[in-house]
């Protein structure tokens, strides 16, 4: 009995054994070696699929023959004239012709037509190439917007020329993550225009308005507008600009009034106010100075409760020229932003001090800004709702983005080490007049690429 | 793993059947006692590993040099015990996990193989001999560190890989010509793993442990045994690993000695 169930055991696996062997040998013998060839050929245009006509992936004009390597000269220029077709170029290593077809037939009939001849190896259609650039955001100003992609080209017109590559590197980004709309991001700022056409859709609420306490942070100043394009405007649309986190939504807290003034007691319930709603981020591109020996620790306690609940805050340094405001200056709970230029320059009036952890382009930015708020006297009016704005706030803003990119493709990251990925990726881009961290532009200014594109180890330590 | 687990045992079990429970169509039985085949083995393959829940794929290359011991205990019977040096290269291994994402391209790792081989022979016919054979290597890595470059601060990564391969199946001997025997031998072959990565930037800690497992699980073998001497013998062979993604190989040669 025993015995018997070894033997089984044994059979089955010399059938599995052998079957292979034998399978694939019956396999080649059912197919005669003619047959064999015109599969090749065939598959060798489409790989076995039907032509999707209308395709422009390949010429439509032109294509690439083969020829058997004993065919003569003179057969193939027989051929090619049986065919009515032009020789464009010869690739004589590979005996391969390119030929021109003439206007009456397309591409596809001739392949197959040239499949059928004898002396034809192989046909191939003439596929188009690319170069692998990094594709661009298809929104009408994107050219404008240097911070995102500086080659040198010319700020809007007429407009400054800044240095090739002093930019945040979001194209390459870009290629890892465009941002989660599961993401949210609370801008607490003067409210949103949300009719705007390059930030419809991008709210996940009609937020919240502490200045009229009511449940619409309608925008009625354009700040928040702003800032809020430039963390997450609807991007590859084909107008405005480009968001830094493409897919992320904003929670708009309106804390600052018409005036461009608020309360601190304003900003406290909208970072609570962002915590409990389950917002990501918090971005701040606002500020004030305290007066000496002042404090304001209930500031303090919620950014504490928002960062406990996983959320980065991030702040301006702000536009004097002078230390840096708070809330960016809760070092603890903050990332505090500087302003760069074009040309990765640190502008004059960005705040100082050792809270400043990052800088980020801040100066001639383009956003969206409700319709209103220019009129055809402005220097800067462009006929569109769209404005250059200059300042820390707009720093604060890419920044926020940036970190929401980083939230949707980590999302277990705690807020300090979300923080210190921004930081240490950062390129010390005033390395030559202060190496390192400094109280100018702390680490550097932001390379979203550094830190979300994966770094290549190449080499032992 | 546990498939695995299973599979091997099962033919670790049949190997250990008494050779009387087989059909003989000749047999040749005589016995000297133990043999003793001190060797050197040198192996190189190329296995495409799937990882990130088998989303990613990418290559492991490796080399193994290692002393092999063999130990024919019985006619047709024998096992053997091997120890040496891997190098493990894992081409653009990406770890997403990490706070700062890394891919790594960087070479070579080393660590420690250790394994083992158990071979049966189970018909002998005039020109040929069916048998059965079964390994298993185990790689202990070794921990490498690496700098992370283009951050404004330091930081280093720490790797350190560990995988295990365990074959087993029948082979076809031909033993007609007398010091030249071909074989072609038809194996299950898997390999699985793990690579620890840990970074530390400053202050910034992050630590991502990677499953890999191999792609092809069915090896086929063609493999001669050469007798350059009464005692010298050489063993080469070509292991074909075909998986959807192409092909896999492997290439083994032993130099033995027998006592």
């Amino acid at each position: 009995m025993r015995k018997s169930k070894i033997l089984l055991l044994v059979s089955i696996l010399f059938v599995f054994f052998f079957s292979f062997s034998f399978d694939h040998k019956r396999y080649q013998r059912q197919k005669p070696d003619h047959v064999r060839t015109r599969q090749q050929n065939i598959l060798s245009i489409n790989n076995g699929q039907p032509f999707q006509k209308g395709e422009n992936r390949y010429a439509t004009d032109r294509i690439m023959v083969k020829f058997n390597p004993r065919i003569s000269v003179h057969s193939i220029e027989t051929t090619i004239n049986a065919f009515q077709l032009k020789k464009i170029k010869q690739i004589p290593k590979l005996n391969t012709y390119v030929l021109e077809i003439p206007g009456q037939s397309t591409v596809e009939d001739t392949a197959y037509a040239l499949i059928r001849n004898p002396d034809v190896a192989h046909v191939s259609l003439d596929y188009k190439i690319f170069i692998n650039a990094v594709p661009k955001p298809t929104d009408s100003h994107f050219s404008k917007q240097y911070a995102l992609y500086n080659e040198g080209q010319e700020i809007g017109f007429p407009g400054p020329r800044g240095k090739n590559r002093a930019d945040i590197k979001a194209l390459e980004a870009w290629e890892e993550t465009k941002g989660d709309h599961r993401v949210v991001i609370a801008v607490i700022d003067t409210g949103i225009d949300f009719d705007h056409e390059d930030m419809m859709g991008k709210t996940v609420s009609r937020g919240y308005d502490f200045v009229n306490d009511d449940n619409d942070a309608e925008d009625d100043h354009g700040h928040g507008t702003f800032v809020s394009g430039l963390v997450a405007a609807n991007t590859n649309n084909g107008i405005g600009i480009a968001g830094v986190s493409w897919n992320s939504l904003i929670l708009p807290l309106k804390a600052v009034a018409a005036d461009g003034s608020g309360y601190v007691s304003s900003l406290i319930d909208a970072i609570i106010y962002a915590t409990d709603e389950g917002a990501d981020v918090i971005s701040m591109s606002l500020g004030f100075s305290l007066g000496p020996g002042d404090s304001v620790p209930e500031l303090e306690d919620a950014l504490a409760y928002a960062k406990s609940k996983g959320l980065i805050c991030v702040a301006s340094a702000g536009n004097e020229g002078q230390g840096v405001l708070y809330p960016a200056a809760y070092d603890a709970y903050c990332i505090a932003v500087a302003a760069t230029d074009y040309n990765d320059t640190r502008l004059s009036w960005s705040n100082f001090g050792p809270e400043v952890d990052v800088a980020a382009p801040g100066a001639r930015i383009i956003g969206p800004v409700p319709a209103w708020v220019f009129d055809e006297n402005d220097y800067d009016f462009i006929p569109e709702p769209y404005g250059y704005g200059t300042g820390t706030s707009a720093s604060a803003a890419i920044v926020a983005g940036f970190v929401a990119l980083i939230k949707s493709i980590k999302p277990w990251m705690d807020p300090d080490d979300i923080m210190d990925v921004i930081r240490y990726s950062a390129d010390d881009v005033n390395a030559d007049e202060h190496p390192g961290k400094d109280d100018f532009l702390g680490y550097g200014r932001i390379d979203m690429e550094k830190a979300l594109i994966p770094i290549k180890i190449t080499g032992s330590k | 793993m546990k498939r695995h687990c299973v599979l091997f045992l099962s033919a670790l079990f049949f190997l250990c059947l008494p050779k009387s429970a087989f059909p003989q169509a000749q047999d040749i039985s005589f016995s000297n006692g133990l043999r003793i085949k001190p060797g050197a083995h040198f192996e190189y393959f190329l296995r495409k590993i799937t990882w990130d829940d088998k989303q990613k794929i990418s290559e492991l290359k490796t080399f193994i040099f290692a002393l092999n011991t063999e130990i024919e205990i019985d006619d047709g019977f024998s096992v053997s015990a091997l120890v040496g040096y891997g190098l493990s290269n894992y081409e653009s291994l990406t770890f997403r996990q990490l706070p700062l994402s890394i891919e790594l391209d960087a070479g070579n790792i080393g660590g420690i193989i250790l394994g083992g081989d158990i071979r049966k022979s189970l018909f002998y016919g005039n020109t040929f001999e069916l048998g059965l054979h079964g390994q298993f290597m185990h790689q202990i890595g070794l921990e490498k560190n690496w700098d992370v470059p283009g951050l404004n601060v330091p930081g280093t990564v720490t790797g350190k890989s560990t995988w295990s391969r365990v074959s087993a199946g029948p082979y076809f001997k031909y033993t007609a010509l007398q010091s030249f025997s071909p074989y072609l031998a038809l194996y299950y072959n898997n390999l699985w793993g793990k690579f620890k990565m840990e970074q530390a930037i400053q202050d910034l800690k992050g630590l991502e442990e990677k499953k890999i497992e191999s792609k092809g699980l069915i090896d086929i073998t063609l493999g001669s045994i050469l007798g350059l001497s009464e005692n010298f013998f050489l063993k080469g062979e070509v292991h074909i690993l075909p998986s959807n993604e192409g092909m896999d190989f492997g290439v083994v040669a032993i130099a033995a000695y027998l006592f």
